[in-house]
């Protein structure tokens, strides 16, 4: 059955019953009993519609370094959900079981955002994760769940690939208290090829994150012969410090092969390492490596002392010795929401 | 566009075209003679739609639609196209709810056909994406619809393949229902598309996949070429039908019922493509006569038509398509 359909934000009426979706760049032109290119907004009479506001298709209590924010109430738990689809596909996904079906293709269960924000308060779980799918398509209902849950002294992260319009993104920055946003590359060309999406409302999307004043973290997942060129990750390291400074973290992830991209190998770790390399010479603060557990690539240095500042192995912390935002060191700031 | 080699994953081997019937091989495979070019039959009289005897207009006409399409007996045609012993689907349109869907009298007009030709041995089975959507449009379940020679089936009650199949741009899960057939008849309405220019019969088969909402860009093109090219299709479809007895020349795919005219046909054809290229025109020529910009100049060309052709599966030149006007 089809989800009883919920009013939808960001849209505009056109000619002929036709609507226009103002949430992601894909600017979708529905047609009356149609859906954009996400599979879970539908234009029902010339009245655009989300398909999946309270409809959770997966939820758990994950650690936050899962997600993977370093920088963000490290060692803590986050209540982490999602609704059904994406407004992109990446040929990689992890996730494709939930991002790539219509609503009415996986089973769903009900979740209505005061439920949500209860649940969390009253289990002292400090955060809610939009995660998993692709918030951006399910945007009501995650903003909905954000402004609940501050409500009760929960704070919400997304979990993002960013590939959103300027005006939802804003109206996201009011409420959540992070975001961690895939980097998938820095060409057109992979963004294009092997993600059905553009790189250049990325970079709006990043660097309005950062003037909104959110906690911003980055992941690039590192596919070998597709985006691990050096010169390319070299002019993305570069990139990231000139328009959102040093102190952004940055984590090389590693792939395996998965969905529609499985004649791959999963990639070399010193593949990442090199990476890690060229991003710390560019002069970014925080580099780490992903999916390779107990590299000393998961921890936290001080940028200063070079003191081992979060030890980790996994999504575990070993030890944190950050004191008051700072290097107990040097004194040196640590960025992030401690 | 590059694209980076894809894993065939679920994919087996080609065995077969559209219109031929298991393969080279088979001793009695039959190739439908397109020597001259497909035959694509119109059966048309603007009278059956509002007719009290509609349900006997309608077979008359499916009975002249299959037999031009055949050049000979509806029968000898389709005992050509199908095995006795197979299991056939039939692929309905029923997005639009009751003003611009695949009729129910339209469907039992075939079925008829193909049960008075001692075809579906194995049960003919009329189905879609979704069981609510078929109901909406007065399709009957259960025993009611077995009483009259068939089953209706949601994919959604039935799921789609875990597997994924892959052809060209398109990676797919596959309706169960569709898998479980022997054969396929997808059963379109003459429509204009929004975005592919014309729905119809190729269009229609967006149906047997689960996210043909990722395959909506530039008109579709590639993307209905892969999905008509993906080898669990060509094995199985055999006929192709358009309901034209209400035809919709603006605002598809949904019923806008000011848009739409009593064109009283059936349209059948062995080749899908050669069937939709026809449906084009005749939406074309109805869009001129409206005062409207043609698909073409709409910015809506069928070009996944011209794709398809290329790449041998099927005929969209009109002047190699014999048009059979029955």
């Amino acid at each position: 059955m089809v989800p009883e359909p919920h009013e939808a934000k960001h849209w505009e009426k056109l000619a002929d019953n036709k609507v226009r979706c103002l949430l992601c760049p894909r600017r979708c032109e529905v047609a009356d009993r149609e859906r954009g290119t996400c599979g879970v907004r539908e234009n029902r009479g010339g009245e655009y519609r989300t398909l999946v506001w309270g409809r959770v298709c997966s939820e758990n209590i994950d650690p936050i370094e899962k997600k993977p924010l370093f920088h963000y109430r490290p060692g803590t738990d986050a209540y982490s959900l999602a609704a059904p689809g994406c407004n992109i596909e990446c040929l990689f996904c992890q996730n494709w079981e939930i991002s790539q079906f219509r609503p009415e293709q996986i089973e769903t269960w009900e979740r209505s955002p005061a439920d949500v924000a209860s649940l969390c308060a009253e289990r002292a779980i400090p955060t809610i994760a939009l995660t998993y799918s692709e918030p951006v398509v399910w945007w009501e209902y995650g903003r909905d769940i954000a402004v609940a849950a501050k409500e009760r002294g929960v704070g919400t992260v997304v979990v993002s690939n960013g590939y959103i319009e300027e005006q939802p993104l804003h109206e996201w920055c009011d409420v959540v208290s992070a975001i961690k946003i895939d980097f998938k590359a820095f060409t057109q060309r992979f963004y294009r090829d092997t993600c059905s999406g553009d790189l250049g409302p990325v970079l709006d999307t990043l660097g309005r994150i950062k003037d909104a004043g959110v906690w911003l973290e980055l992941v690039m997942l590192v596919v070998p012969t597709l985006n691990d060129d050096e010169a390319e990750v070299r002019a993305m390291a570069k990139w990231i410090n000139q328009r959102l400074g040093p102190d952004v973290p940055i984590h090389f992830t590693r792939f395996h092969p998965m969905y529609k991209l499985t004649n791959l190998e999963p990639t070399p770790v010193d593949t990442l390492e090199k990476c890690r390399d060229i991003a710390l010479a560019e002069g970014l603060h925080f580099v780490y490596l992903g999916n390779v557990p107990r590299h000393p690539g998961e921890n936290t240095y001080c940028p200063r002392s070079g003191e081992i500042l979060i030890e980790r192995a996994g999504y575990t912390i070993l030890e944190n010795r950050i004191v008051g935002g700072k290097c107990p060191c040097c004194d040196q700031s640590v960025p992030g929401v401690w | 566009m590059i694209l980076p080699v894809l894993p065939v994953l679920g994919c087996k081997p080609s065995e077969g075209h559209a219109g031929t019937r298991n393969g080279k091989d088979d001793p009695d495979a039959v190739v439908p003679d397109n020597s001259g070019g497909p035959r694509v039959a119109l059966a048309a009289d603007p009278g059956v739609v509002d007719s009290r005897n509609r349900v006997d207009g309608v077979k008359e006409l499916m009975s002249r639609a299959l037999g031009g399409a055949g050049d000979g007996e509806p029968g000898d045609f389709l005992q050509k196209l199908f095995h006795e012993d197979e299991r056939i689907g039939i692929k309905v349109n029923t997005l639009a709810g009751r003003g611009m869907s695949t009729s129910v009298d339209v469907v039992e007009a075939l079925v008829a056909e193909l049960r008075a030709a001692g075809r579906g041995g194995r049960g003919i089975i009329v189905f879609d994406r979704l069981k609510q959507e078929l109901v909406d449009v007065g399709y009957p379940s259960g025993q009611a619809a077995r009483d009259r020679g068939y089953r209706v089936q949601g994919t959604d009650e039935a799921g789609y393949s875990r597997e994924l199949y892959v052809a060209g741009r398109v990676g797919s899960l596959l309706s169960e229902v569709f898998l479980g057939v022997d054969a396929l008849i997808t059963v379109g309405v003459v429509k204009d598309h929004d975005l592919a220019g014309v729905g119809g019969c190729t269009k229609n088969l967006f149906g047997l996949i689960h996210n043909p909402n990722r395959y909506h860009d530039h008109n579709c093109d590639p993307y209905l070429a892969d999905v008509l090219g993906l080898d669990e299709v060509k094995k199985r479809l055999r006929l192709a039908v358009a309901d034209g007895l209400t035809a919709e020349w603006h605002g598809g795919p949904a019923y806008v019922r000011a848009n739409t005219w009593s064109l009283g046909t059936i349209v059948a054809s062995p080749d899908s493509l050669a069937l939709d290229a026809v449906l084009a025109d005749i939406i074309d020529a109805k869009r001129k006569e409206q005062g409207l910009p043609t698909l073409a100049e709409a910015d809506r060309a069928p070009r996944w038509l011209d794709t398809a052709a290329s790449r041998g599966l099927g005929v969209v030149d009109l002047d190699a398509i014999r048009r059979v006007e029955k």
